[in-house]
């Protein structure tokens, strides 16, 4: 089944096919309409239903009975000779008697004493009024049209119930074909892609136009003619035209399903291609009017108004109406005006720059109320910033002046405890303690430096000094210094640099304390007996070093919590940072226009430091 | 016997500083604010002073200029801020060197040794040809020695090829590259870091504190100088 529907010659078939059972049940459900107007289904006999039939077609006869009735009065013998031939018992199994009012037989050609249907109709010829009784013979010698009547009747009475059958059984098997072809459409054989034929190709809008044309075309010759069905019952041309048009709906359901399944269809279309192509001069155009200054852009949207107007209704506008317009549009010019200042009042604010001040001076109704406010809120952001800035800057102050007021009576501990070590202190609990007491006031010592360093690093307090800096002699020297320390803590340090020299811009004296905190927290928090990895190399046009270790204690934090200050990898806090270096490390590269970066991927520890390359030259 | 002014506001450090130069064989005078160490200096025979900076009646810098108005003799300041910018207004003034606090008590008394060595060899025999003396590293090409202050350094082959590279060329930089050429006679292939661990080790030997040198300093991103001698 699913391979049959991939088949060429099974789908023309079936398209074939389908248009047969349409034909058919086209054909089917006609003849169905007509019985059933004739009341077939209600319960109508079969020689009532004849009857009525063969009636309808005698009223028909009247007008020419009556023609001949006075051709006969008149005298012309040619008329009369030809209805005389017309009306034999030979040729017409129709037999009529005319009487005139008197009651006298005019005009006969026979009479038949027990016929199928007769009428009784009046009319006048010359202000004579005529009675004419019409009959039809009922032994239907003549091969004419109630003969035809006749016999399609009995056909047609005779299969009524059939015809209802076969018109549900071609249409069911039609739309089922027309299912499959459907499935069909647009697969072929051999591949599972959807292949377009050559009449998917037609621009979709083109094509569907002109099939649903020829459809349309087909009905409404079908539609025109007045058929005279039980006479002669149009099987053919309704045939015809039911599988002419099923046919074509079929293609067209067909290139549809193909070219929906293949997707995208809309691009195949005459429409699509025309906005296509009036896309580039169109976005061109807006670009154009967008990249006009307002007040040029304001003049001109206003111009092309007016002119449309006065193009358009000028023929119904008086002189004063079109003044109104032209005094409009100069007034909307000027208050573009406005427009403009607030606009550009606005731009510096959103900019930062909170100190310039807008002239309202010149401004006019909301315009000014505006410029004003917005004003207000400049003055409310410098204000607010400068409050800020302040308090940011007082509590810098306040770390470092309490961080040098500490390190005074550090120097006391420091040395005192110095002093208490060379002393020969008797209890071995005592030296212990006085460990203690060195160890820990070593680390408030380097806490307060930290502390110092950060507070200042983060409010940018520190004089930064640019210059050409070659990131790879730099981390050299890093390594160099950090060689001895790493072995310490068995730490092998594989170092690959870039081959060829990374000159940034930067501070080497601050970028070496960046990258001595990152060695630092290397030796500090690497598993012991693990590589570390410090990598440079160009990518993008940045400079990049890349530090990579295995942490010892188990990173169960963010990259980005670990960069917070007072944050570190173990939660206990008894080794000897301070929690500030990754801090630390990062506003010094950020003061130096650098990105700095961290990456955890498990118990893998990266930082990322990153500064735009500089050309060799400048 | 050196006599040493320690001079600062806090009770406790002087104490202490006088326990650790006693202990070193030094005479301590003891000041609590500059007004003091002025008068002490006009009095005593001092060989060297320990300044601290902020004191209050007379801070360290004031007195540090009134000092030299009168006398060459060494000033080691002691200062809580690690800014460069008070290092150099303290060096500028004429201070001989500087320690910041919290110090270390070693570190003080290496200081203190140097200065008092530097001082009183002030004015001795001239340096021959052969040696290259900045401060008080002196390298006699002849001898293959280095001394500092006076003292006798131990360097490998290697260091003392690459100090004395340096020393022929104070105050100016050279690249880890460039070390690695004059010194190896090789291309350094990717073994610039080599350099950088020799410069470490023979600034653990000549420096007091090797984080913070005064002679063999690195320019980062740079390279490594020596550094030209203070006028």
């Amino acid at each position: 089944m699913k391979n049959a529907a991939r088949k060429t010659w099974v789908k023309v078939l079936c398209a074939f096919l389908t248009a047969l059972f349409a034909a058919g049940a086209a054909i089917s459900l006609v003849a169905v309409g007509k019985l059933a107007d004739s009341g077939v289904y209600d319960g109508t006999g079969e020689v009532e239903f004849r009857n009525t039939l063969l009636e309808s077609q005698l009223q028909q006869e009247i007008v020419r009975i009556q023609d001949y009735a006075s051709a006969v009065e008149n005298g012309s013998t040619s008329v009369v000779s030809h209805y005389k031939m017309a009306f034999g018992s030979e040729a017409s199994n129709l037999c009529f008697t005319v009487r005139d009012s008197s009651g006298a037989v005019v005009l006969t050609n026979g009479s038949d004493t027990a016929p199928l249907a007769g009428i009784t109709a009046t009319f006048s010829v010359n202000n004579a009024d005529y009675t004419a009784e019409l009959a039809v013979r009922h032994g239907l010698a003549a091969a004419d049209v109630y003969q035809d009547i006749v016999e399609n009747c009995a056909f047609l009475y005779g299969a009524r119930y059939w015809l209802i059958a076969a018109a549900c059984a071609l249409t069911v098997l039609g739309l089922a074909l027309f299912v499959f072809l459907l499935y069909g459409a647009g697969r072929r054989e051999g591949t599972d892609e959807i292949a377009l034929r050559w009449m998917d190709k037609i621009p979709c809008d083109l094509y569907t136009f002109l099939l649903v044309l020829a459809i349309v075309w087909i009905g409404s010759v079908v539609a025109q003619d007045n058929w005279n069905f039980y006479a002669d019952p149009p099987y053919l041309p309704c045939g015809l035209a039911a599988a002419g048009i099923v046919f074509l709906g079929t293609l067209l359901c067909m290139s549809w399903a193909a070219r929906v399944r293949a997707g995208k269809w809309w691009r195949h279309s005459v429409i699509f291609s025309v906005l296509h192509w009036l896309k580039k001069p169109a976005v061109s155009l807006v670009g154009l009017i967008k990249s006009l200054p307002l007040i040029w852009r304001t003049a001109l949207i206003a111009l092309a108004v007016f002119l449309f107007q006065v193009i358009f209704y000028a023929s119904r506008a008086s002189f004063l109406w079109l003044l109104l317009n032209l005094a409009l549009c100069l007034a909307a010019l000027y208050l573009t005006l406005d427009v403009r200042r607030l606009r550009a009042a606005a731009q510096a604010l959103a900019d930062g720059n909170f100190d310039g001040r807008l002239d309202t001076s010149k401004m006019h109704w909301e315009f000014k109320a505006h410029g004003e406010d917005l004003n207000r809120i400049g003055d409310g952001i410098a204000l607010a910033v400068e409050k800020q800035t302040k308090s940011e800057r007082m509590k810098t102050e306040l770390i470092t002046n309490v961080s040098h007021d500490i390190k005074t009576p550090l120097t006391s501990i420091i040395n005192y405890v110095d002093l208490l070590k060379k002393e020969d202190v008797q209890p071995e609990k005592a030296r212990e303690y006085i460990a203690v007491l060195d160890r820990q006031s070593q680390r408030l010592r380097k806490l307060t430096e930290d502390v110092i360093e950060a507070s200042k690093a983060s409010t940018g307090n520190i004089p930064v000094e640019l210059s050409k800096t070659d990131m790879n002699v730099l981390l050299s020297q890093a390594a160099g210094e950090y060689e001895d320390k790493l072995a310490a803590r068995k730490l092998e340090l594989v170092l690959s640099l870039a081959g060829a020299p990374l000159p940034i811009l930067a501070d080497g004296r601050l970028l070496w304390r960046v990258f001595d905190n990152l060695m630092g927290n290397a030796v500090k928090y690497a598993l012991p007996g693990t590589r570390v990895y410090v990598t440079t190399a160009a990518r993008d046009g940045f400079a990049q070093a890349e530090f990579k270790n295995i942490s010892a204690a188990q990173l169960n934090i963010s990259a980005d919590e670990l960069m917070e200050r007072f944050t570190r990898g173990d939660a206990s806090r008894n080794t000897e940072g301070s929690g500030l270096g990754l801090s630390i490390a990062d506003s010094l590269t950020r003061l130096q226009g650098g990105q700095f970066s961290l990456a955890i991927d498990g118990d893998l520890f990266k930082a990322t430091v990153r500064f735009a390359l500089r050309s060799d030259t400048d | 016997m050196y006599t040493v002014l320690v001079c600062d506001d806090e009770r406790d450090i002087v104490s202490a500083l006088k326990i650790y130069l006693t202990g070193a064989g030094y005479r301590v005078l003891e000041a609590y604010n500059g007004e003091e160490a002025l008068t002490l200096i006009g009095s005593e025979s001092v060989q060297l002073v320990l300044l601290d900076i902020m004191m209050p009646r007379m801070d360290g810098i004031t007195a540090m200029a009134r000092i030299r108005e009168k006398s060459n003799v060494p000033v080691i300041l002691l200062t809580a801020k690690t800014e460069d910018t008070d290092k150099v207004l303290g060096l500028n003034v004429g201070a001989d060197d500087y320690i910041t606090k919290p110090f270390n008590p070693a570190e003080v008394l290496a200081r203190v040794k140097s200065q008092i060595r530097r001082y009183m060899q002030l004015g001795g025999g001239a340096a021959e040809k052969t040696v290259l003396k900045n401060g008080g590293v002196e390298l006699d090409d002849e001898a293959k020695s280095v001394t500092l202050d006076g003292e006798p350094v131990t360097l490998t082959p290697r260091e003392y090829d690459i100090l004395r590279y340096l020393m022929k060329n104070p105050g100016k930089v050279f690249s880890p590259r460039e070390i690695y050429r004059a010194v190896w006679e090789d291309e350094p292939l990717g073994a610039e870091n080599a350099v950088a661990v020799h410069i470490r080790h023979i600034r653990e030997k000549i420096e007091i504190d090797p984080a913070n040198p005064r002679y063999l300093t690195v320019v980062w991103g740079k390279g490594y100088k020596m550094e030209a001698e203070r006028k």
